[in-house]
């Protein structure tokens, strides 16, 4: 039962006989005034709802009436209470702290406080405690997991390093983690993801309209954020398994809470376990990641975090193929995350604020040729990514004003070899490649009427690449290979050697035909300067990344969604529909045996491309009641083109063909049962179109070898993917105040055992190759390769201690 | 007031990660084509072509020889031809004369015309310069290798190589083996007895085994039978220019029986499209099987119609230097132990005057002929 908390309310009549009403509201912590930053806070009816900022600030607008107010946060006793609003308040509410979670009252403000009134689309919002509710793999909870169940976000199978909006690659996704940018968002090949999972506080996934201030990526923009730490009484979690061990300290340093710590780390070493299994004698696999946030607030308007993030991983398994040039008896992988950042949060007044921060990400991978004889010859590579941000807000009462400058440096180690002491392997380095992008940007989102919203952004970048380095220049009109290379002009340190340029608009509408229907439409355009480049299904974290340079352009991608929303009278049920379609200039594929290791002039094996990408995203919503979740389907193509001269510069005869994320159906569903007191079902379910692959067009032999005959790419389509998860927790089954309860939790991944593909390929047969009838009298074994061909159950128990 | 949650116990069960299972081969088939595939070598004896027809019949792909096309090698420039005749001991195989070798500094082609009056050609190269192998050994690994269809680790014999690479060249190299072991039975036939060269089968068998075996044919030096490395193995000298390169592993054999083994290691040095072909095939066979498969790719060699509206012609005829190097020894218990299997020789039952035949030692790599390096 909640509390009676005391409400201060400060009757100020702010504005006049206005047709909405403002409530200003102030939440803090009833023990020592701290505010209390991401308090979820909803008005009932009308489901207007919000989080308070750094401040502890929020405010709502509404129509005149009689109101139930509730707010709720972890850690504290639920808030609610009756409410008239005539016009314009002021109020402060004081939380008390209690060891009860209850769960009688849920606040989601989540889309559906975007879904009617604001001209955003496309964009998701997921908060730590909607990610502790989605089934995890091995006992973790994962982030990029829970986002393929959201519509237009997919993976390329389970073993993926990273997710697909919309049918894009996983590249031209920027993913950022409290402002700095990770290149490799997975462990151990994309089982888990590197984010310490009690150190995430919430997710937002731009996917549609993305807000100006943001860029450098052409589908889609994931910002995770860490919890911020100081407001809450001090916490201590953790947990022991056979996988990873985590712990996890959030603290306020002194006693008004103006200075806080987080600290979550998390380590794995399995391959202590992995000799017993014959299987994995050779396989190794380790990882680690840690989040430290340090947040400091100066006044009532100032604010200080400093923060970072570390990940590191070690792994060598035999299905992840070996790279040539360099002769081992394994290749093993090893790569380093390492970012940190400080941000200065000034209010001047409540309405006006500046936000500057700086971040450094470096990202250092490394490929390890191990040697018969134990040594090792290493590959390194690495990115060192630096960034200055400078933003302004402002909110008046039918605006909110954003802009700002960026600046972003990007240095590229494409690889260099170091013999390690092994003879007979030279060292060598490749030229370092370096990039700046300087951003400006502005945006406004304009309520023009209670019924009509705008929402117009415009971003300027300006790209260079800067020497040293090289411009090589290579015949016009022809492909570039070695045969047409014309000239080679060196640069110097700090001079341009190219410039690329432009605008991106991002536009949005949002026009409320009735109170509870919205209908939305949208515009953006991006660019995206550094890329991945891979010739292979998915990319492995030592992949090579490229700037912009005169041979290789950016990629644009014009993305133009429309949508409608409906939300249902009694507030159960919201139903989405949005359909987009994207076209991409300057797309990246790779000719025929493209191989970008140690290879200095990579654009000799780039190939230039345009994509399309459309679908239509259904998505209905059910927030409250026993049986909560959301149902999605999503029908969605993405296709290339590659249109050369010669068969070396085109793919598929140049005609259109199914890109490698085109997955035209998608199913998924994600129900939970709360009985109310105790037990708490959950099941989630994916069905879908599996990725393309390539069935061959026959056969040549060479050097006595058969070999299958590939004149296209895409031809055909893997089995039709599908999985069932399933979780039940049960809570305090005494549900008594107590000093210790606790929580099961059983989760099944997969849970009955589908086996779905992950690839198919072709092998000639030797005298290994057992003589199965499924072959026939074919030159090739063919088989399937799945990860995950069985439920993988995982059983933890959560308790809570209060001394 | 401290807040203390602590996970534990977790239990994981049957967790499956890379499972492969057979699937059946499909292709989606095209037009009939033409392939042509083989080698000028500097070495005598050395060079040879194939020249199939792709054939889809009874829901199989095949690639039947075509015996009866005319080849001819020619000296870019030079004017140079020279005939080569077909294998008949291997449809479809053209051998040079036995004294041909491309010498150092000359640039050839091949010109093929089929039955049919299609004719190609391939792209003129010019003979890369041969590396010297300074040294070339095996070293044993009793689990060497998982091998997936038989879900175990099976003993290998790593072959080792050491050479010189040429110092201020861009060289492109393949390499391969060969090797050569002793066989007793040249012929096995399954519920079925062996009589002019072929199993015939017979309902009635005497004995509960299924198989009778037939020794070989053979001359006072025994009968060999020679099986290829079969492996595409390429590389650039990015990684050791100019350097002596040590253990450069060039192939495993598996260790399946005790006895003596003859060893040949090949090193080629092709030119910069041979190894761009090559690579491009190598990367399909070998890097498929990977969570980071390579993206399929056509195969562009450089033999082609001259009649651009006819017929499909693929595959690509190269140039290369080949320099060789043989080793010979004994494999026996001091290694370690091969995979068991059934090794008792089923010979079918003498009942005189009736002695069983003896089968040739001949066809399938089989030869009666001692291969240089077997010790007497």
């Amino acid at each position: 039962m909640a509390r009676l908390i005391r409400l201060l309310v400060l009757l100020l009549p702010l504005s006049g006989f206005a047709q909405s009403v403002e409530l200003k509201l102030r939440v803090v912590d009833l023990d020592g005034d701290a505010p209390l930053a991401f308090v979820s806070v909803q008005l009932s009816p009308g489901r207007v709802a919000g989080q308070t900022d750094e401040r502890g600030r929020l405010t709502l607008t509404a129509e005149p009436g009689v109101y139930t107010l509730r707010a709720s946060y972890t850690g504290y006793a639920p808030f609610e209470q009756k409410l008239q609003l005539r016009d314009d308040l002021e109020a402060t509410l004081r939380l008390e702290a209690s060891s009860e979670q209850l769960e009688t009252i849920v606040v989601t403000d989540r889309a559906d406080r975007l879904a009617l009134s604001r001209p955003a689309m496309g964009v998701e919002q997921l908060s730590a405690r909607e990610l502790e509710n989605v089934p995890t793999v091995l006992g973790e909870r994962d982030v990029l997991k829970s986002l393929q169940l959201l519509a237009g976000v997919s993976s390329a199978g389970e073993a993926s390093n990273g997710v697909s909006v919309r049918g894009g690659t996983i590249d031209q996704n920027l993913l950022l983690y409290d402002g700095a940018p990770v290149f490799t968002p997975t462990h151990l090949f994309g089982l888990f993801t590197v984010f310490t999972p009690d150190a995430v506080a919430g997710i937002d996934l731009y996917r549609g309209n993305i807000p100006a201030r943001f860029g450098g990526r052409i589908a889609s923009v994931l910002d995770v954020r860490s919890k911020t730490p100081g407001s809450e009484p001090t916490e201590i979690r953790g947990g022991i398994g056979l996988i990873s061990s985590n712990l996890a300290i959030e603290t306020p340093l002194d006693k008004r809470r103006r200075l806080g710590l987080l600290v979550s780390a998390r380590g794995a070493y399995n391959d202590a376990l992995f000799p017993v299994i014959d299987r994995l004698k050779n396989t190794r696999s380790r990882f680690a990641d840690a989040t430290v946030k340090l947040r400091y607030r100066a006044g009532e308007r100032d604010f200080f975090t400093l923060s970072g993030f570390y990940s590191q991983d070690v792994y060598q398994v035999d299905l992840i193929s070996q790279v040539g040039g360099v002769p081992a008896v394994a290749n093993q992988y090893a790569y380093l995350t390492l970012n940190g950042g400080l941000e200065w949060l000034h209010f001047f007044t409540d309405d006006l604020a500046l936000n500057v921060s700086a971040h450094r990400a470096n990202y250092d991978p490394e490929l390890r040729f191990v040697q018969e004889d134990g040594g090792r010859v290493n590959f390194l590579s690495g990115i060192d990514y630096s960034i200055g941000r400078a933003t302004l807000g402002y909110t008046t009462g039918q605006h909110q004003l954003g802009g700002g400058i960026q600046y972003d440096r990007y240095r590229l180690n494409p690889g260099r070899l170091d013999p390690g002491g092994v003879s007979g392997i030279t060292p060598l380095e490749l030229e370092q490649e370096i990039g700046v992008e300087a951003a400006a940007y502005v945006e406004n989102e304009w309520k023009i009427s209670d019924r009509l919203g705008l929402s117009a952004g415009l971003r300027y970048v300006r790209y260079q690449q800067l020497g040293p380095g090289e411009l090589r220049t290579y015949r016009p009109d022809e492909e570039l290979r070695a045969g047409t290379l014309l000239d080679v002009t060196p640069f110097g340190q700090g001079e341009e050697i190219v410039t690329y340029s432009g605008l991106e608009p991002r536009l949005g509408l949002n026009f409320r035909v009735t109170s509870t229907t919205s209908f939305k439409a949208s515009y953006a355009r991006s660019r995206q300067y550094l890329q991945n480049i891979y010739n292979a299904t998915t990319p492995v974290p030592t992949s090579r990344w490229k700037v912009s340079d005169p041979n290789v352009g950016p990629q644009t991608g014009d993305l133009y969604s429309l949508g409608l929303t409906h939300r249902t009278a009694n507030e159960k049920y919201i139903f989405q529909l949005e359909t987009y379609y994207r076209q991409i200039t300057d797309l990246l594929e790779y000719k025929p045996g493209a191989d970008f290791f140690l290879n200095p002039t990579v654009e000799t094996d780039l190939l230039r491309g345009e994509g399309r990408g459309y679908g239509v995203e259904l998505t209905a919503r059910r927030s409250s009641g026993r049986i909560t979740g959301e149902l999605n389907y999503t029908y969605a193509r993405i296709e290339n083109r590659v249109a050369g001269d010669g068969p070396t510069t085109r793919i598929n005869r140049g005609a259109w063909y199914p890109g490698y994320f085109d997955q035209p159906h998608t199913f998924t569903s994600n129900l939970i049962l709360n009985e109310g007191r105790t037990h708490e079902l959950g099941l989630n379910l994916i069905v879908q179109s599996n990725r393309p692959y390539t069935v061959p067009n026959g056969f040549v032999t060479v050097r006595g070898v058969p070999v299958p005959l590939f004149l296209e790419r895409n031809n055909d389509r893997l089995p039709i993917y599908h999985r069932l998860d399933f979780s039940w927790t049960i809570h305090n089954i005494k549900k008594q105040q107590r000093r210790w309860t606790g929580d099961w939790v059983f989760t099944v991944y997969n849970l009955y055992g589908r086996d779905n593909a992950y690839n198919v390929f072709y092998q000639p047969r030797d005298a290994n190759t057992p003589a199965l009838g499924i072959f026939s009298g074919s030159p090739f074994a063919a088989y399937r390769l799945s990860i995950f061909g069985a439920p993988v159950v995982s059983l933890s128990y959560k308790f809570t201690f209060l001394p | 007031m401290l807040y203390a949650r602590c996970l534990a116990l977790i239990v994981f069960t049957l967790l499956c990660t890379g499972c492969i299972e057979p699937t059946e081969p499909v292709f989606r088939l095209e037009q009939p084509f033409y392939l042509v595939e083989g080698e000028l070598t500097d070495q005598s004896g050395q060079s040879q072509l194939t020249v199939r027809q792709s054939n889809f019949s009874d829901v199989q792909l095949t690639l039947d020889p075509i015996s009866d096309a005319t080849v001819l090698a020619e000296e870019e420039g030079a004017g140079t031809r020279v005939q080569w005749q077909a294998d008949p001991d291997v449809p479809g195989t053209y051998r040079a004369p036995a004294d041909f070798a491309v010498q150092p500094g000359e640039r050839w082609f091949v010109n093929v015309r089929f039955p049919d009056g299609t004719e190609a050609i391939s792209a003129a190269e010019l003979l890369p310069a041969a590396s010297r192998i300074d040294d070339f050994r095996v070293a044993f690994e009793q689990e060497g290798r998982f091998v997936t269809a038989q879900r175990r680790f099976v003993p290998v014999f790593r072959l080792l190589l050491d050479f010189t690479d040429p110092e201020g060249t861009e060289d492109y190299y393949e390499w391969n083996y060969r090797y050569w072991e002793q066989e007793v039975v040249c012929a096995s036939c399954d519920r079925g007895v062996y009589r002019e060269g072929e199993c015939i089968p017979v309902e009635r068998f005497t004995t509960n085994n299924e198989r009778y075996d037939y020794l070989c044919e053979s001359s006072e030096d025994g009968c060999f039978r020679q099986r290829g490395g079969n492996q595409l193995d390429l590389s650039t000298d990015q990684a050791f220019a100019g350097g002596a390169v040590q253990d450069r592993p060039i192939g495993e054999i598996d260790f399946t029986d005790f006895g003596g083994i003859l060893i040949e290691a090949i090193q080629y040095g092709l030119t910069a499209e041979a190894y761009a072909y090559g690579k491009v095939a190598a990367d399909i066979v070998r890097g498929s099987s990977g969570l980071n498969a390579t993206l399929p790719a056509a195969l562009n060699g450089n033999v082609r119609n001259l009649d651009p509206d006819g017929p499909e012609v693929l595959g690509n005829v190269r140039v290369a230097s080949r320099t060789t190097r043989r080793l010979f020894f004994v494999r026996d218990a001091t290694f370690g132990e091969p995979p068991p299997r059934d090794r008792t020789i089923r010979l079918e039952p003498s009942n005189p005057p009736f002695t069983p035949p003896q089968a040739p030692c001949s066809g399938n790599g089989r030869t009666p002929i001692k291969p240089d390096g077997w010790p007497d």
